[in-house]
């Protein structure tokens, strides 16, 4: 076993009218990264307290390793949820920070923090309230990968670091978790960033799941299709197009889902395919514009 | 390195099949492992795992259990009798079309190869080994 | 293999979970409180101190000056324990510890901290009635301890609602965490009333409030009103272990 692994059954959670997720269902396996993406107030967050017990559902279930994680001391023990807040003792010093984790962390190492903390440029002797934001974020994330947790939840963490730090901290939680490897999710809305890092995505979005994939798989399912626009109206026929862009005769369509013959179609009439990135197929399948709610990509396999 | 549109492990992919092709790497070399490729480009290890797997189906890679990647003997020959059958629909075709578009003639273009090819290789008789 | 090696967590239960968690929470907790604790009895008698020479100067003290320190000794670490529920919790439950954990080691620091604000209280006054006798002055406590003012009736006093007005700041503080602003304010008589109770069973006039008349305008006898006051105590130990573990840590913006 190479940490934790999460199963979400039709997980709900209310905050009083506001319905934060929906009957949400998906997994997290066990010792992948998996990057938890969703527009702001998709219910990331929420996910994520209650997979850290930081508060219950409303109904449903979170297995964190097989069990609930609310008031497990096993499991509340093995999971390390940061958030962009950062939950440490903001008037003491960082040493003093290292020393409160360090006895109350099994996992923890005080080694990796300090070289962490080095490496972001963060002085140990400082108090977390004294920080810039930047900073205060960094010390969130080298409180997450030094804790060293079977499942460690990173929420939105590189918000206002500095290029240099969050690439820093990709390659600091990458080499990490290949030394020791771990359940880790990340939650951004920098896809194009994080990308790299992921294994596993799951796409939030207004509280349902719109995706639950591998990210190369996600990512194959969506198409570009360029050339003149009769030839791409016909090849995208009968498909989800999710947008389309017309320059003068040429049209360029994004469809979702695609086919065996898709190559040889395309080559036949001049037209030419492309891949989608993981941040336009994220854009195109939470965008709201058009007030048509997005439907589930895989809908057998996200419910 | 790894920019464009092509999900990366596809790029990776495609990058050990040109330096297998240009000879960069030899048969039976040991190729990078996911964790170097990981740490190198800073990318997951699984996508990676998965350019592998797709070039061990195709013949071009073969594991050694405990040991690593290699490339795979005949793997050059294998992916140059490749290359050269879309050669023709990839790079020759749109040339064609192109210049169908743009009204040069093909013995224009065939001039401008062979002058191209006279230049490079002084006998072009000694030819396309 | 490696890293599932190392993935001991505290177990639910036994002398690892109190190891593990309630022990370093009531250290950490008590540690906490115990450095306010030096800066407040610091200033206590630098302030008493000075009232003490300038009254001497001006005429003869004739009850206790430290006394006036009473109600600053209950309110003020009844404040420092309002801070657990809301600034410690998230933290508590950041580093994975249990709700539990944190209700079991924030009681166990609030009855450490009244032993000592109990037996500093208690110390300080016999010096200070040493001090009044050795210059000739009558010591007197101001308030009317029913049962008589000397070391039996004060350290007791002092103990016990010490011990409630901690438990106090914990409840009112996970009141207010767990109901909000308004809930945290209707329910006060409850959560902070036992303060005014505990006094009463002690002494017939306690400060802001006059409460002469609860117990037929006499104190109880002291075991009578230590029994009581432990009885109050428990009670809002269980009440607040109750709501602490039910506790959600809140979204915060920065």
């Amino acid at each position: 076993m190479t940490g934790f692994g999460v199963q979400v059954r039709d997980l709900t959670v209310r905050y009083g009218p506001t319905t934060a997720l929906d009957q949400v269902s998906f997994e997290i396996r066990p010792g992948v990264i998996t990057g938890l993406l969703g527009r702001n107030g998709s219910g990331k967050t929420t996910f994520l307290s209650v997979a850290a017990a930081f508060r219950r559902g409303t109904s449903g279930a979170v297995l964190v390793d097989g069990e609930d994680p609310w008031e497990n001391a096993r499991v509340m023990g093995g999971t390390c949820l940061v958030r962009e807040s950062g939950d440490v003792v903001a008037d003491e010093p960082i040493t003093e920070n290292l020393r409160f984790l360090a006895e109350r962390r099994p996992t923890f190492d005080r080694a990796t923090a300090e070289s962490l903390l080095d490496r972001l440029e963060i002085d140990p002797s400082k108090r977390p309230d004294k920080l810039s934001r930047g900073q205060r974020s960094a010390f969130g994330v080298v409180v997450g990968v030094a804790t060293r947790a079977p499942l460690t939840l990173l929420d939105e963490v590189h918000l206002g670091m500095d290029a240099p730090a969050r690439y820093a901290f990709y390659d600091a939680l990458l080499a990490d978790w290949m030394a020791h490897p771990r359940t880790i999710v990340v939650s951004s809305h920098l896809i194009d960033e994080v990308e790299r890092l992921l294994e596993d995505v799951v796409i939030l979005d207004h509280g349902r799941v719109l995706a639950a994939d591998d990210a190369a798989t996600l990512r194959e399912q969506g198409l570009t299709v360029t050339g003149p626009a009769d030839e791409v109206d016909a090849f995208v026929t009968s498909r989800r197009v999710v947008a389309r862009q017309t320059l003068g005769r040429t049209a360029q369509a994004t469809v979702i889902g695609t086919a065996p013959d898709d190559e040889a179609r395309a080559r036949a009439a001049g037209l030419e395919l492309g891949a989608v990135g993981l941040q336009d197929l994220f854009v195109h399948l939470t965008d709201h514009a058009g007030d048509r709610a997005a439907a589930p990509l895989t809908p057998q396999e996200s419910r | 390195m790894f920019d464009g549109r092509e999900p990366l492990y596809v790029q990776i992919a495609d990058q050990i099949r040109d330096d297998v092709l240009s000879g960069a790497l030899q048969a039976e070399e040991q190729v990078m492992s996911t964790t170097q490729y990981a740490t190198t480009f800073r990318i997951n290890p699984a996508t990676a795992a998965k350019a592998f797997a797709e070039l061990v189906d195709e013949g071009v890679l073969y594991k050694r259990r405990g040991v690593g990647m290699f490339v795979a003997p005949g793997a050059r020959e294998t992916l140059r009798a490749e290359r050269r059958e879309s050669f023709f629909t990839d790079v020759v075709d749109p040339v064609l079309a192109q210049a169908r578009v743009l009204g040069i003639d093909v013995d224009e273009i065939v001039a401008r190869l062979r002058e191209h090819a006279a230049h490079d290789h002084p006998t072009p008789q000694a030819g396309t080994r | 293999m490696t890293a599932a090696a190392s993935f001991a967590a505290p177990t639910t239960a036994g002398p690892g979970y109190l190891v593990g968690q309630v022990w370093p929470t009531a250290r950490w907790l008590l540690g906490r409180s115990l450095f306010l604790a030096l800066w407040f009895w610091g200033l206590v008698v630098v302030a008493v101190t000075a009232a003490t020479v300038v009254v001497a100067v001006v005429g003869e003290p004739a009850i206790s000056i430290l006394a006036f320190a009473r109600h600053g000794a209950i309110w003020f670490p009844f404040a420092v324990f309002i801070t657990v529920s809301g600034a410690y919790l998230p933290v508590h439950v950041a580093a994975g510890l249990t709700r539990r954990s944190m209700a079991l080691g924030a009681i166990l620091a609030a009855a450490a901290t009244a032993v000592v604000y109990g037996v500093v209280f208690s110390v300080l006054l016999v010096v200070e009635r040493a001090v009044y006798s050795a210059a000739g002055w009558q010591w007197q406590f101001f308030d009317d301890l029913s049962a008589g003012a000397g070391p039996g009736t004060f350290v007791p006093a002092s103990l016990v609602t010490s011990l409630v007005a901690n438990l106090s700041g914990l409840l009112v503080g996970m009141a207010f965490q767990r109901g909000g602003g308004w809930w945290g304010t209707v329910t006060l008589p409850v959560t902070a009333g036992p303060i005014l109770l505990v006094s009463a069973l002690f002494a017939a006039d306690t400060g802001p409030i006059a409460t002469d008349t609860w117990f037929g305008g006499r104190g109880l006898s002291v075991p009578v009103a230590v029994t009581g006051g432990l009885l109050v105590a428990a009670a809002m130990a269980f009440a607040f272990d109750r709501l602490a573990r039910g506790a959600t840590v809140p979204v915060r913006a920065t």
